[in-house]
């Protein structure tokens, strides 16, 4: 049996057991909220395997997966720096947050900094950047897909639109955690399957490691300078930290001490994920000294290296990984447009019902648009989730974490830490390596974004703090 | 925004004038199982190739023979190896002119043994990115055929890639052979799967009876 036609069948049972997932969670949400926070019932495992399910996407299985095989062992000090992320949000983000009780980011921000500014500033910039997200997801299942079968990449993310789109449209929240759980379990089945096969083609860690220095000796050394690696360790950290659509998620788990049991949990899951992505991405530099794309490696793999059953779980495992940041997305998107922009500044008085309508159409519409874009193939898939971090980084870190842990901030300090922070991520995405190279993107947007909070916000009035959910 | 998609125009631009692989015909040969001979037949875009060089492996129990490569036309390309460590760097005389056509050929005595391991000269500029580029044919001697575990994956003593790989993995043999790594892969694949039912359910029961 080839890897088509055995991936055709198990492709199909999948999504027929994600839809049905979601056809029971459509049973089950009643409002709005159960929509977007599954009525606060996820648990620490599921929650963690949300989390991490989440945050691996495209940009793994693709992008990090071609950054290993072009770079060699060194990218893998990026972890690190998302694992910072991870910590600074158990100690200082996600339990407040929880605690605090919102159904989305700007509600927090709203509330906090007592503006609707805030609110409509944030929930606008949460649509353009996890649009950004969302087409490397889709840019990465075409790449696979034409890799693979050879199939156009229109049609696979049309596929791959659809398939997403119909269970987050049916069951939102409650359906998506139990399917991200399902998706992690195979992601990591799939990864650790790989992993042995590819050492023995490669012909052991040793003769590995041999070769990978005569190819290129910064390939098990420093391919990146330090200052390169630590700003993109920042950027994915910090981004981690103050991620709207893993942020939302904490909304719908069951308390304080069952967010931070989660985040145990998913750092689990993504020291296995990690460490499997960097073996890959190192050993098939090994198989396939020069690929015609860096993205490439993770499909070739599947489709001449690994046996069709093993292959084929990895290619399911590469799908669920963007099915579930795409699903992820789109309730992060669409949230911003129906509770944020409607529901809390355009119409305040819609129903229930109409919200949940609002909150299913926008899932349509922005998971639609974006393939487009994705068909136009701007730049390679882990340029655009690293642009993507840098930007949500500026914006959200400084006056989310500052404005969970100390009263200082003001309403004019977020606004221009928001606005000044992507303003300066921008400007030194366009301008900056010309200037100072040695500076990333996102370490110029958070300075500028935190000078602007503490400035401003001393030299105006303190914020009345609100307690309890906007 | 900006600055990327005047890169990703600076990329294309340079991608357009330098040389790719546009396909590659690779034919193994053995008449004994212990020694092989390679002859790769390579096509190029249309751009010259100012240095061209292969990378090749160096995989225990190989010995490399004899390697020479020719242009169409009939001029000698005067292969050189510079070792480089568990790699050697094959190195030709000429430059190549676009749209060239040349023949390296090589010949690998392996140790005897299961599978054999016999590196593939891969060139030092990546494929055009056609799905099936690269055309790899293995001749088992009279009576033999590619059996059990392979790298690539062959169907019926042949391959069909989108690049070239640093070797082949092949074990010739006079009928199919069942129990091989990748077997043993798939069956890691199915006890997987049927662990994680096992515990789910055993889960469920043990959270239905508390």
């Amino acid at each position: 049996m080839t890897v088509g036609l055995t991936f055709a069948v198990v492709l199909s049972v999948y999504v027929a057991v994600l839809i049905s997932i979601g056809v029971v969670g459509y049973r089950k949400t009643r409002t709005a909220e159960d929509f977007l926070i599954a009525g606060r019932s996820i648990g620490p495992w599921v929650g963690g395997a949300v989390l991490a399910a989440t945050q691996i996407s495209a940009g793994t299985f693709v992008g990090t997966v071609g950054r290993h095989y072009l770079a060699g062992v060194s990218f893998v000090w990026v972890w690190p720096g998302v694992w910072f992320g991870w910590l600074i949000s158990a100690l200082f983000v996600a339990p407040k947050l929880r605690e605090f009780g919102a159904v989305t980011i700007p509600d927090f921000l709203a509330a906090r900094y007592n503006s609707r500014f805030a609110r409509g500033l944030s929930a606008i910039l949460i649509i353009f950047a996890y649009t950004i997200l969302l087409i490397a997801q889709y840019q990465a299942c075409g790449e696979i897909f034409q890799a693979i079968f050879g199939l156009a990449p229109g049609w696979a993310m049309l596929m791959l639109a659809s398939s997403t789109l119909v269970y987050t449209m049916l069951g939102g929240v409650r359906s998506s955690s139990y399917i991200d759980f399902l998706q992690v379990l195979v992601m990591i089945a799939g990864l650790t399957v790989a992993v042995p096969l590819l050492l023995y083609r490669a012909g052991g860690l040793d003769h590995a490691g041999r070769v990978l220095t005569a190819l290129d000796p910064r390939l098990t050394g420093w391919f990146y300078d330090w200052k390169q690696m630590l700003g993109l360790a920042l950027s994915f950290g910090l981004t981690m930290a103050a991620a709207p659509y893993e942020m939302v998620r904490f909304y719908s788990m069951r308390s304080k001490s069952t967010v931070r049991y989660a985040i145990g949990v998913c750092f689990l899951f993504q020291t296995i994920i990690g460490s499997c992505v960097m073996m890959i991405g190192i050993l098939m530099r090994v198989l396939f000294p020069r690929l015609a794309s860096i993205d490439q490696a993770s499909s070739v793999m599947a489709l001449n290296v690994l046996s069709p059953l093993a292959g084929t779980l990895f290619i399911v495992a590469m799908i669920s990984a963007i099915m579930s940041s795409s699903n992820a997305i789109l309730l992060v998107v669409s949230a911003g447009i129906s509770h944020d922009l409607y529901g809390k500044l355009i119409n305040p008085a819609a129903s229930d019902r109409s919200l949940l309508r609002l909150n299913r159409i926008s899932i349509f519409v922005l998971g639609a648009v974006p393939i487009w874009f994705a068909l136009q193939r701007f730049t390679d898939v882990q340029e655009l989730v690293v642009i993507q971090t840098r930007f949500v980084a500026s914006f959200f870190f400084v006056p989310m974490v500052f404005g969970l842990n100390s009263p200082f901030g003001t309403p004019a300090g977020a606004i221009a830490s928001m606005i000044g922070g992507c303003a300066g991520c921008l400007a030194w995405t366009a301008w900056g390596p010309r200037i100072a190279p040695a500076f990333d993107a996102v370490e110029i947007g958070i300075a500028v974004s935190a000078m602007l909070y503490f400035g401003i916000s001393a030299a105006t009035r303190p914020a009345v703090r609100l307690e309890g959910a906007a | 925004m900006i600055r990327l998609l005047i890169g990703s125009i600076v990329v294309a631009v340079a991608l357009s004038g330098a040389p790719r692989i546009a396909r590659s015909e690779i034919d193994v040969r053995t008449d004994d199982g212990r020694v092989y001979s390679v002859l790769m037949r390579i096509f190029t875009t249309a751009e010259a190739w100012s240095a061209p060089s292969h990378t090749l492996e160096r995989v225990a129990g190989a010995r490399l023979l004899e390697i020479r490569a020719t242009l169409d036309n009939g001029l000698n390309l005067e292969p050189k190896l510079e070792p480089s460590g568990a790699v050697d760097r094959v190195v030709f005389s000429q430059p190549l002119p676009k749209n060239a056509t040349y023949e390296l050929v090589y010949s690998i005595a392996v140790d005897p043994g299961h599978t054999a391991r016999i590196p593939l000269s891969v060139p030092e500029i990546p494929v055009s990115g056609g799905a099936r580029s690269v055309r790899i044919e293995v001749t088992p001697p009279d009576g033999y055929l590619v059996s059990g575990d392979a790298f690539p994956a062959f169907e019926q003593d042949t391959a069909e890639l989108a690049n070239v790989p640093s070797h082949i993995e092949i074990e010739i043999g006079k009928r199919p052979r069942r129990s091989t790594p990748a077997l043993l892969s798939d069956l890691g694949v199915v006890l997987l799967l049927a662990g994680g039912t096992v515990a789910r359910v055993l889960l469920r029961r043990k959270g239905s009876q508390a």
